[in-house]
């Protein structure tokens, strides 16, 4: 396994070791902005994971699919984050786990499709996936509190 | 590059100009009715009056956008390997949000345009509830089929061009003299704007889709809350960014159409590519002007609004329009339509983009915000620029493949229609604008009416100048090859 590799593959375990914390941690769920936050840093771990793993590839024409799942899984994960869930999650640890692997499948895939599809998209796709998640902190499933 | 690679590259284009044309055409339509009622000449409901301009107002955004991506995709292919496959799957895209969106409005009824201010298009509203979740979908596919775009574009780039550095000339500003002896090229002009619209293309599509979903979800779901603050910012970043980038693509078309017209060579220079680098970063944050009235924003967002709009807008248009004059003063330049389209553009790009930062500056706001000077300023950068640049280069690709020219008289008429009366039809908006007249209104107060009749008239002559141009090209298109330029 060459370093590139290596380094991807902690970073992943310690996302994969991040990402179980429903299985560990007691007490009351987090808000939904400190939920987004957590998620955002689930999936840059994943998707910094995924432009290891996936390397260093020329630009070339065979990598349309590539291109489509790094658009597309970001969005994916932008419907994951669906803030309510955490509602029922709350209540199914399991439930919440299947949630995290789904974020961190949709981290990983955005690096690593992109970066499959030309280097540097890996890096641009999994800005763009992290900063979704971030932006969502100030109002996504979150309003002041005269308008609830 | 091979006689089918050539071939397939042509098609793109061709299709996405006549795609994005068409649909201009008929939102052309849409909006001299529009401007018909608030005149009082014709009769429509406000109902449908909303419905048409929440059609019209994406529509031509759409429209234009399509045509400058489909332009500017074609001339960034002969600079480097684009993949065909990819352009027509982002056109499907664009063609399935064009067709949710006309679903969404016509049996629907929706009616909240498409920079509407969250808790709209959910409350309030007359049109059903799959009406509001068609049109969210329909803007969503549109922003994938964006981001599919300027991925392949970013990534043909970096490989083009050896990264970022490379992309932007970084080394041929900073080390010219080295970057120079060492036989190195930058990019052509052209290519800024394909790394512009790149660029900032993949951060206005984040954002658009980071909103889209959270209104797609709210609509799914209406316990999930939106910030209304938040969804403003964001709405706007995207909102301002896209209709902004429509003219970077296009200008693609002055970078290499002007030069065929007046054999001479448009080369990128220092100034050039550091007026390219503030558009790359301040197209984004200029959306701020659009927030001015919101109190609840951070006061220094205000003044980095004001500050960005100036900035985003002036080096590029001064750097850009200061080339082009210069390549055609004494260069014996033969008028034709394609080259008369180049140059009129850069005066609409000037004169709107004028009209733009008088808006953008805090104290002219007060009195002209939410005013039909908004209309008036974003219509001349649309009508008399975007559209000017995109029909620049499609009459000097067919000019040069006819290996003619429009005659006096053809030239005239065009010109007296879309200039003469695209001026007439863009000069009530800024009157208006400056009396006050507040604009998404169906009724208008006077001289709103008085004015919209005159924008009628002038609307009507644009449109008889453009069916000439039509009808021109076709011509054109029709004629057997024979190399002007060659």
């Amino acid at each position: 396994m060459n370093p590139r590799a290596t380094v991807g593959g902690v970073v992943l375990i310690a996302t994969i070791l991040f990402a179980l914390a429903p299985l560990y941690r007691g007490g009351p769920e987090p808000s939904t902005p400190v939920h987004h936050l957590l998620h955002a840093l689930m999936i840059a771990g994943a998707a910094f994971s995924g432009i290891l793993f996936a390397g260093s590839h020329p630009y070339g024409r065979p990598g349309v699919l590539w291109l489509l799942l790094a658009i597309v899984a970001p969005l994916l994960a932008m419907l994951l984050m669906w803030p309510s869930e955490y509602v029922y999650f709350e209540t199914h640890r399991y439930g919440h786990l299947a949630e995290h692997a789904g974020l961190m499948l949709c981290g990983f895939a955005t690096g690593y499709a992109g970066q499959r599809y030309a280097n540097g998209i890996g890096w641009a796709a999994g800005i763009s996936v992290v900063a979704m998640a971030i932006l969502a902190i100030w109002g996504y499933g979150v309003a002041p509190a005269t308008l609830r | 590059m091979s006689d089918a690679a050539a071939r397939a590259g042509l098609r793109v284009m061709w299709t996405y100009i006549g795609t994005g044309i068409g649909i201009f055409a008929l939102m052309l339509l849409v909006g001299i009715g529009l401007r018909a009622s608030q005149a009082g000449w014709i009769s429509v409901p406000p109902g449908t009056f909303y419905s048409l301009l929440s059609l019209h107002g994406i529509g031509m955004i759409v429209a234009m956008a399509i045509a400058g991506l489909g332009t500017l995709w074609y001339l960034a292919r002969r600079e480097m390997e684009l993949d065909e496959r990819v352009a027509f799957f982002a056109y499907g895209l664009f063609v399935a949000g064009v067709v949710c969106v006309i679903v969404a409005v016509v049996p629907g009824g929706y009616g909240a345009l498409w920079t509407m201010l969250y808790p709209l298009p959910f409350v309030g509203t007359t049109w059903p509830s799959w009406a509001t979740g068609t049109w969210l979908i329909g803007n969503a596919l549109v922003m994938l089929g964006f981001m599919l775009w300027c991925g392949q574009m970013l990534g043909a780039l970096l490989a083009r061009y050896g990264g970022v550095r490379g992309v932007l000339a970084v080394d041929y500003v900073f080390h010219n003299r080295e970057f120079t002896q060492a036989g190195k090229e930058p990019p052509p002009p052209q290519m800024f704007a394909a790394a512009i619209t790149a660029f900032d293309g993949f951060v206005t599509g984040t954002v658009g889709l980071a909103i889209g979903t959270a209104l797609i979800v709210h609509w799914l779901d209406p316990t999930v809350a939106v910030d209304p603050l938040w969804a403003k910012n964001l709405t706007y970043l995207f909102g301002h960014s896209f209709a902004n980038l429509t003219m970077y693509m296009a200008v693609a078309g002055v970078y290499v159409g002007l030069p065929l017209c007046t054999r001479r060579e448009y080369h990128t220079s220092p100034p050039l590519a550091i007026a390219w680098w503030a558009t790359l970063l301040f197209v984004i944050i200029a959306y701020f002007h659009h927030l001015y009235m919101d109190f609840v924003q951070m006061q220094w967002m205000q003044f980095v609004g004001e500050i960005a709009s100036y900035l985003a807008a002036i080096p590029v248009v001064v750097v850009t329009v200061y080339g082009g004059v210069m390549l055609v003063h004494r260069s014996g330049l033969r008028w034709s339509l394609g080259s008369m389209f180049l140059y009129a553009g850069m005066i609409g790009w000037i004169v709107g983009g004028i009209g733009a930062v008088l808006d953008a500056t805090i104290p002219a706001n007060f009195d002209l915000h939410n005013t039909l000077w908004v209309p008036g300023h974003f219509h001349t950068y649309l009508l008399e620029g975007v559209l000017l640049f995109t029909l620049g280069w499609v009459f000097v690709s067919l000019e040069q493949r006819a290996g003619t020219t429009s005659s006096l008289l053809t030239r005239w008429l065009v010109g007296i229609g879309m200039f003469g009366g695209g001026g007439l039809f863009l000069l009530s908006f800024f009157l208006a604008g400056a009396s006050g007249v507040p604009r998404r209104y169906a009724v208008e107060p006077m001289p709103g009416p008085f004015l919209a009749g005159i924008a009628t008239i002038g609307s009507i002559a644009f449109l008889i100048g453009f069916a000439i141009c039509a009808m021109e090209a076709i011509r054109f298109a029709r004629m057997r090859r024979n190399d002007m330029y060659a």
